[in-house]
């Protein structure tokens, strides 16, 4: 990537012709500073149902995202060629590097675990004690200790389990067998789980990649009027709920309702009126205004010192009739 | 640019608009406007786009920036409502980003600090009440800006 960029540029992943962020710190500055909210859709792989809070990634609107690819603040990125690469690039010693963090993260939980679970048992011993049921079966009493032996080991080849299964994916096994080490606490050969998140990768960052040929390249008009009003202030966002191309936000989206249904045209392209009624009739329904805009192309005479200039027209019901 | 048969549809279509007006919804001080001269305020000669109505609607139409301290004040004595202009448009109609400007291009600007006490605000912004006819002569009416105002009820 060239050095010239004054400051590190937002990576946008180009994954199946989508324009996705995955980066927070990204996301909050695409709010902040570029009034972009985009659209979060990431699900929990167990329950995609559960879609009233979706997390990363996000998504941007083509418009978006060569917005910001003109304006110099992103780069797209081809995501299958950049983790191909990235994981091509690793080296032996960055292998040994997330083993070994892999490892003592392991070690950790397992401790937690394990002390978590003696502790579960003393505390279920105590209050069996407390309610007298422990008085009736004193002789249980060394049986219980061999019970919690048998919960600890039964526990630690749970977890083992666990992780011999995860860990069959992908690259995991080629990293698993470069860590020798034998564990200090039980001395069984384990298996590891390296999930090839970018984040895990850490310093050996994938936000270097070459830049991708992907460019956003969507219709001019729609851009031409996606780039006016966001050079406005506006908040746009994808139309889809109200059957237009952007809903306008003259603010955060979670501070104001909308006041646009937009759609962009060309200056010659012909509207049905009947278009003009119905995005007039639903956007007063729905207390906003129906927006019919575009790049005004000057007649001959006309003298426009600024250039092309979009121009915009407002729809609402008149109240009668 | 236009021919005749189609000048013609246009003013059947504005005779339609114009009785509903007038007679539905009770419009008074009614114009019909023709030309560029037609247009108070207006210097120049030629044809209107398309032919339209100026006339006064019975009730102010909204104001993008109502007056909130007067309002209440000045209710027994309420100031004439604004004169609108009207442009009667077919439902089966098609028209382009072009034709709707040059419509607005042949309005005067409304000069709203006076009357409405805006900063030239939305006040200021032309709009033309279109009057859309279908096949049996019902008629809509929409309000039309040039440029972005704020919807009303937002």
């Amino acid at each position: 990537m060239a050095d010239d960029a004054p400051e590190p540029r937002i990576c946008i992943n180009h994954v199946a012709g989508r324009y996705l962020v995955y980066d927070v710190n990204d996301i909050a500055s695409l709010r902040t500073t570029w009034h972009m909210c985009g659209t979060l859709f990431g699900t929990l792989p167990q329950a995609q149902q559960q879609n009233i809070f979706l997390g990363l990634p996000l998504e941007l609107m083509q418009e978006e995202a060569r917005l910001l690819v003109d304006q110099r603040a992103a780069i797209i990125v081809d995501d299958s060629l950049a983790h191909r690469d990235a994981i091509k690039a690793l080296s032996e010693t960055d292998k040994a590097d997330i083993l070994a963090l892999k490892i003592q993260e392991q070690d950790k939980l397992m401790l937690a675990n394990r002390e978590e679970s003696i502790k579960r048992k003393e505390a279920a011993i105590e209050n069996a004690k407390a309610s007298g049921k422990w008085k009736t079966k004193p002789a249980k009493a060394p049986e219980a200790t061999t019970s919690k032996a048998e919960e600890i080991s039964l526990f630690a080849t749970m977890s083992d389990t666990v992780t011999e299964d995860a860990s069959g994916s992908g690259g995991g096994e080629e990293l698993a067998s470069t860590g020798q080490r034998t564990s200090p606490d039980d001395g069984n050969q384990r298996q590891y789980i390296i999930p090839m998140a970018s984040s895990a990768i850490g310093p050996h960052s994938l936000r270097l990649p070459k830049e991708s040929e992907h460019i956003p390249n969507p219709p001019d008009a729609r851009y031409q009027v996606y780039k006016y009003l966001q050079s406005l202030g506006y908040f746009m966002s994808p139309g889809l709920r109200f059957g237009c191309q952007f809903v306008a936000y003259p603010g955060d989206p979670l501070r104001f309702h909308s006041h646009f249904l937009v759609k962009s045209l060309q200056w010659d392209e012909e509207l049905s009126v009947l278009d003009l009624v119905g995005g007039g009739r639903l956007g007063t329904g729905v207390k906003k205004a129906w927006m019919m805009a575009g790049l005004e192309e000057g007649d001959a005479e006309a003298d426009e010192p600024e250039g092309p200039s979009v121009r915009t027209f407002c729809v609402e019901w008149a109240g009668f009739g | 640019m236009t021919t005749t048969t189609e000048t013609s549809d246009l003013l059947g279509l504005r005779s339609v608009v114009l009785s509903n007006l007038q007679h539905q919804h009770y419009w008074t001080d009614i114009k019909l406007l023709n030309t560029k001269v037609d247009i108070e305020e207006s210097t120049e000669d030629g044809p209107l786009p398309r032919p339209m109505i100026y006339g006064r609607p019975p009730e102010q139409l909204y104001n993008p920036e109502p007056a909130s301290s007067t309002n209440e004040s000045s209710s027994p004595e309420k100031p004439p409502a604004d004169k609108e202009y009207v442009l009667p448009v077919h439902l089966t109609e098609k028209l382009s980003l072009r034709t709707w400007a040059s419509v607005f291009d042949n309005l005067p600007t409304p000069s709203g600090e006076a009357i409405r006490g805006g900063e030239g605000g939305d006040a200021n912004k032309k709009r033309v009440v279109v009057a859309v006819v279908s096949g049996d002569s019902t008629v809509v009416y929409y309000i039309m800006h040039d440029g972005i105002v704020k919807p009303r009820q937002n």
